[in-house]
C-alpha cells in the first residue's frame, strides 16, 4: 500500500473545541445561545477544578496526618482501620464523583434544549457544530480522564510493552513531544492568533457593523484557543502493535488498512513501529480541529468514491491543510501569517507537478476548488510547524 | 429561542453549578470531620505512648 493510500485509509474523528476562564462570564448578561453554551461549558470546567482540588487535600492530608503524628505505619494503618478511615474516605470521594457526573449530566440537559432549538432556528452548520462541540469536548476530555504529560498509554496493551520495544517506544513518544511542542508554539503566536479571530468572524457570521463585534469576536476566540490548546496538551498516545490498529474497539471504522487514528476521546492511537512524522502530525492536528466547517466542506471536490465522507469532513481537511500550509513555507513559497495570492497558488501547483509535496498536502490540493484556496488560506487558522524541527 | 427563555437557561445552569459547589462544601465538611477525628485518635495514641515512656 503506497503512503498516500495509506493516509488516505487512516481514520478520523471529530475534534475539539476549547475550554475558558471559568469566572468571567457570571459578569456578563447571557444573550445568544452561543453564551449559554460557553457559560455551560466554563461551569462545568469549574466543578472538575473543584472535584480535582477536592480528591488533591484528601490524599495531602491523609499524608500529612501520617508524617506529622510521628507514630509508626502500622500503628497508624491500625487506628485507622479501627475506624474505618479508608472506607469513610472512599465514600466520600465516590460522592464527590457521583455530585460531579450529576452536574455535567443536568448542565448538558439544559444546553441540549438550547442547541435543538438554535438548529431549528436555521444557524450555521459550523455554528451548530461548534457550540455542541464545546459541550462534547470538554465532557470527552473529563470523561476519559487525560494524562496531562504524554508518555505511553499502559492501560490496555501492557504486553506490548517489553524490554525490547523500550527503545521504539522511547523514540515514538520523544518525536510526538517534539512536534506536540512546536505545534503549541506555533499556536501561541500572533500569527494563529490573529488568524483565529479572522476564522470566527467568518464561521459565526457576525455583523461586523455591529458595536458589540469586536467583543463576542475576542470572546469566542479566546475560549476556541484555550480549549484547542488544552486538547492538544492533554492528548494521550496509546501506542499498539500496527495490525491491531483498525480494528481496535474505539476505531469506529474498523477498517483494516487504518494507520493511526484519533479516538476523539483524547487518545491518539499509533503504530508500534518507526515513527512517521507525517501520520504523527495529521493525528495531533485532529485535536486541534473544528469538527465542522462550512468553507473546508464546501472547498471539498468529490471523488464519487467511498473516501468521500473520510477525505471531505471537516476535520480531515483542516488537518491535511496543515501539512500543506507548512510545507508551502519549507519550500519558501509563502510564510504563515502572508496573505496567501494567485502567485502563491500556480507556485504551489508548479511545486505539486514536481512531486514536491507529502502525500497529505498533495490530497488537499488536489481536492479542493481551486477558486477557493485564497478564501481558505487566509481565513482558517492552522497548526503549522516549523518541519525542519519537527523532524527530530 | 428567546431572550428571556436564554436567560433563564443561564441561571438555571449559574444555579446547578452553586448547588455543586455547595454539595462539595458539604463533603469537604465531612471529609475535614473524619480526617480531624482520625488525628485526634492518633495524638491521643501519641500522647499515651510518651506517657507511658514518662513513667516507665
Amino acid at each position: 500500500m503506497s503512503h498516500e493510500t495509506e493516509l488516505l485509509s487512516r481514520k478520523q474523528e471529530i475534534a475539539p473545541t476549547e475550554k475558558k476562564n471559568p469566572e468571567k462570564k457570571d459578569d456578563m448578561d447571557i444573550e445568544t445561545t452561543e453564551e449559554l453554551n460557553l457559560l455551560a461549558v466554563e461551569r462545568i470546567k469549574s466543578a472538575e477544578q473543584e472535584a480535582e482540588a477536592f480528591s488533591g487535600e484528601s490524599e495531602a492530608r491523609m499524608g500529612q496526618v501520617k508524617d506529622l503524628i510521628g507514630l509508626p505505619e502500622e500503628k497508624v494503618d491500625e487506628i485507622g482501620a479501627s475506624l474505618d478511615v479508608k472506607n469513610n474516605l472512599g465514600k466520600i470521594n465516590e460522592k464527590a464523583s457521583q455530585l460531579l457526573s450529576e452536574m455535567r449530566s443536568k448542565i448538558k440537559s439544559v444546553t441540549a434544549i438550547g442547541m435543538a432549538t438554535l438548529a431549528l432556528g436555521g444557524a450555521g452548520n459550523f455554528e451548530r457544530g461548534m457550540v455542541a462541540g464545546l459541550v462534547k469536548s470538554e465532557t470527552s476530555i473529563t470523561d476519559t480522564k487525560l494524562d496531562a504529560n504524554l508518555k505511553p498509554a499502559d492501560l490496555e496493551q501492557k504486553e506490548v510493552f517489553n524490554e525490547e520495544n523500550a527503545e521504539l517506544r522511547k523514540e515514538i513518544i520523544a518525536k510526538v513531544e517534539k512536534i506536540r511542542q512546536n505545534m503549541i508554539s506555533h499556536m501561541e503566536s500572533k500569527d494563529y492568533r490573529d488568524r483565529l479571530r479572522v476564522e470566527i468572524g467568518r464561521v459565526l457570521n457576525y455583523d461586523k457593523n455591529s458595536p458589540d463585534y469586536d467583543k463576542k469576536i475576542d470572546k469566542f476566540s479566546q475560549a476556541i484557543f484555550s480549549m484547542r490548546l488544552e486538547r492538544l496538551k492533554k492528548v494521550r498516545i496509546v501506542l499498539l502493535p500496527a495490525d491491531e490498529i483498525g480494528t481496535h474497539e474505539n476505531n469506529n471504522e474498523k477498517n483494516g488498512n487504518v494507520l493511526a487514528f484519533y479516538s476523539g476521546k483524547g487518545e491518539i492511537y499509533l503504530p508500534l513501529e518507526k515513527p512517521n512524522e507525517d501520520v504523527i502530525f495529521h493525528e495531533l492536528s485532529h485535536t486541534v480541529a473544528s469538527d465542522e466547517d462550512d468553507l473546508l466542506k464546501e472547498s471539498y471536490i468529490t471523488q464519487n468514491s467511498n473516501q468521500d465522507s473520510y477525505l471531505g469532513s471537516s476535520s480531515e481537511r483542516r488537518a491535511f491543510k496543515s501539512a500543506l500550509d507548512q510545507e508551502l513555507e519549507n519550500l519558501g513559497i509563502k510564510k504563515y501569517g502572508e496573505k496567501f495570492t494567485q502567485e502563491h497558488f500556480n507556485k504551489m501547483i508548479e511545486c505539486d507537478e514536481q512531486g514536491k509535496f507529502s502525500p497529505g498536502a498533495r490530497v488537499f490540493i488536489r481536492t479542493t476548488k481551486p477558486e477557493l484556496f485564497e478564501k481558505i488560506f487566509n481565513e482558517v487558522a492552522d497548526n503549522e510547524v516549523d518541519k525542519k524541527s519537527k523532524i527530530v | 429561542m428567546s431572550d428571556s427563555d436564554i436567560k433563564q437557561k443561564a441561571e438555571e445552569v449559574r444555579m446547578i453549578h452553586r448547588e455543586y459547589m455547595e454539595k462539595m462544601a458539604e463533603l469537604r465538611k465531612e471529609q475535614s470531620q473524619l480526617l480531624d477525628d482520625f488525628m485526634s485518635k492518633l495524638e491521643d495514641v501519641k500522647k499515651k505512648e510518651i506517657m507511658n515512656k514518662i513513667r516507665a
